[in-house]
Formats: structure tokens, C-alpha cells, sequence
């Protein structure tokens, strides 16, 4: 994604991918997404999510939001994907809170690694995420 | 006046809800969620859960069945996501039972186990109840009806 492409200086339509196999938390997570007015596409399945990645080569979402016990793929292999062919920052969520899984998720790639349940202050922070990434990129061009 | 009457027992159900310990802030989040829009969210969410959450239980219900060949990884996993589901509502006491439940897992202890499923199942059919009884509260006063007026199920 080019730096140029950015549309806008403020989080509005922020483009966002929700994955979580449950349905309720996700409906919960989606809907905070909302009412920051970005604009967010959800999936159960983090192996669909993958494939859609790799098919559209990530042109369509700005930051992934994946939760870290998935039971159809192992997050952390989505999350070495994502960060090595795609390059967009991915965020996991956890229940749990245990340091080694956090360590484990940001030396895997992850730009955060967030407890659940999330509230609203974490999804105005994905912005932030958006913004830092798009600095690295600017700072390596 | 009466309906004034009638608001205040419902902020004070409400309340006590929270004195009581069975939900957290998370459920002022999702409070917060709905406006216009989304007049229902709180309750969709909730009956969302309850649905949901059904095959959870009856899956660890299975597990347990194998009593002494328990696979706590798998009892574990399932654990997990019941209790990001609970936490994701503000089920806080539901929440503490869960916990409670996957610490008996990783001590590899059985009778724990079942003990605190019981626990959990209880105070997840208790949350139920006293939160229908609050929704239908806020019906009687005028809140609107959800799109689906779908009464939550009872456990099989």
C-alpha cells in the first residue's frame, strides 16, 4: 500500500479485519469498530482470511485484528504470514494474559498484543497502529 | 409518576446487579454501544451469547463425561472461549468461575473440575434470568422491542 493512497488524515474509514471464532465477541468487537466509524469486515475462519489476503494481496485492509487461540489455524502461523507476505500490521487479542504469550506474539511479528475484553479505547488505538506503520514505511523509503 | 417509579426500579436492579458482583464494566460498554441506531444492542448481544454459548457448554459436558480420561487441553481450549465469551458481556462472576475452572485444569484435578462446572453453570442460568427479567423491565417502559422478541432458551 502506498503512503500516497491514504485518503484522509483522520480514523474514519479505517479498514479493518475482525477474526475470531466466536461469534458473540466478535459481533462485540465489530460493533465498537463501528462507532469509531471504521469500516470492518469479519471472519470465524482465520485459513479463509488468509486465502482473501493473499488473493487481493492485503489491498483492502489497513490493520488485522486476530484472536490469538484460533481453532482452525494456528494464529501465530496466520500472524508470521500476514507480517512477512502481506505487511500489515496485525494486532492479537487474548483472554489470557500470560507474559510469554505476549512476548510471543510481538517476536512473531505482531504490532500488539491486547487483552480481552477489548473496550473502546483499544479500537481508537488501532489508528495509532495504522499511523506508526505507515511511519516505518515512511522512515525505510 | 408511576413511570418515573418504574425507571428507578430499573436503575436499581441494574445497580444491583453490579453490587452483586455478576457484571462488570464491560456491560457499561456495551451500554454504551447502543444509541438510535442500535436501540437493542445490549440485548442482542445477550441472547447472542446464550445461544452461542450452548454448544460450549454441552461440549465440556461431553469432555467431562470421560471422567478419568479427562483431556484437560481440550477442556482447556473450550474453557478459553467460554470465558472470553463471558468477559465479552461482563458476565463477571461467570467469568471468575471459568477461571476458577481452568486453573483445576491445569492442576490436572478432576473433582475440581466438575465441582466448578457446576459453579459455572449455575451462576450462567442465574445471569439469564435476572437479565430477562431486567429487559423485560425495560420493555413494560417503553424501551423498544427488539427486532426478534425471542424468549432465551433454557439448557437442554
Amino acid at each position: 500500500m502506498e503512503i500516497d493512497d491514504l485518503p484522509y488524515q483522520f480514523p474514519e474509514g479505517l479498514r479493518v479485519f475482525v477474526i475470531d471464532h466466536d461469534t458473540t465477541q466478535l459481533h462485540v468487537i465489530a460493533n465498537m469498530c463501528f462507532q469509531c466509524n471504521y469500516r470492518v469486515a469479519t471472519c470465524i475462519v482465520a485459513s479463509f482470511t488468509l486465502h482473501l489476503l493473499r488473493e487481493t494481496n492485503g489491498r483492502f485492509f489497513y490493520v488485522i485484528l486476530i484472536e490469538a487461540q484460533m481453532s482452525d489455524m494456528d494464529s501465530y502461523q496466520f500472524l508470521q504470514c500476514v507480517t512477512q507476505e502481506i505487511k500489515i500490521p496485525v494486532i492479537m487479542m487474548c483472554a489470557d494474559n500470560t507474559t510469554s504469550e505476549r512476548m510471543n506474539a510481538i517476536e512473531k511479528g505482531a504490532c500488539d498484543y491486547w487483552l480481552k475484553p477489548l473496550n473502546v479505547n483499544h479500537i481508537n488505538n488501532m489508528w495509532q497502529q495504522f499511523k506508526n506503520m505507515i511511519k516505518l514505511k515512511e522512515y525505510f523509503r | 409518576m408511576e413511570k418515573n417509579q418504574s425507571r428507578m426500579q430499573l436503575v436499581a436492579m441494574k445497580q444491583s446487579f453490579f453490587d452483586q458482583g455478576l457484571l462488570d464494566e464491560q456491560f457499561i460498554q456495551l451500554e454504551e454501544l447502543q444509541d438510535d441506531v442500535n436501540p437493542n444492542f445490549v440485548e442482542e448481544i445477550v441472547i447472542l451469547y446464550y445461544g452461542d454459548s450452548l454448544r460450549l457448554i454441552s461440549s465440556i459436558e461431553q469432555a467431562l463425561k470421560e471422567r478419568n480420561l479427562l483431556d484437560f487441553n481440550k477442556l482447556d481450549t473450550l474453557m478459553h472461549q467460554f470465558t472470553g465469551s463471558s468477559s465479552s458481556i461482563g458476565a463477571k462472576k461467570v467469568k471468575a468461575e471459568c477461571n476458577l475452572f481452568r486453573e483445576y485444569c491445569r492442576a490436572g484435578n478432576i473433582e475440581g473440575c466438575m465441582k466448578s462446572f457446576q459453579q459455572c453453570k449455575k451462576e450462567y442460568a442465574s445471569l439469564r434470568k435476572k437479565l430477562e427479567a431486567y429487559f423485560q423491565a425495560s420493555w413494560v417502559l417503553g424501551g423498544s422491542m427488539p427486532l426478534q422478541v425471542k424468549k432465551i432458551k433454557a439448557n437442554p
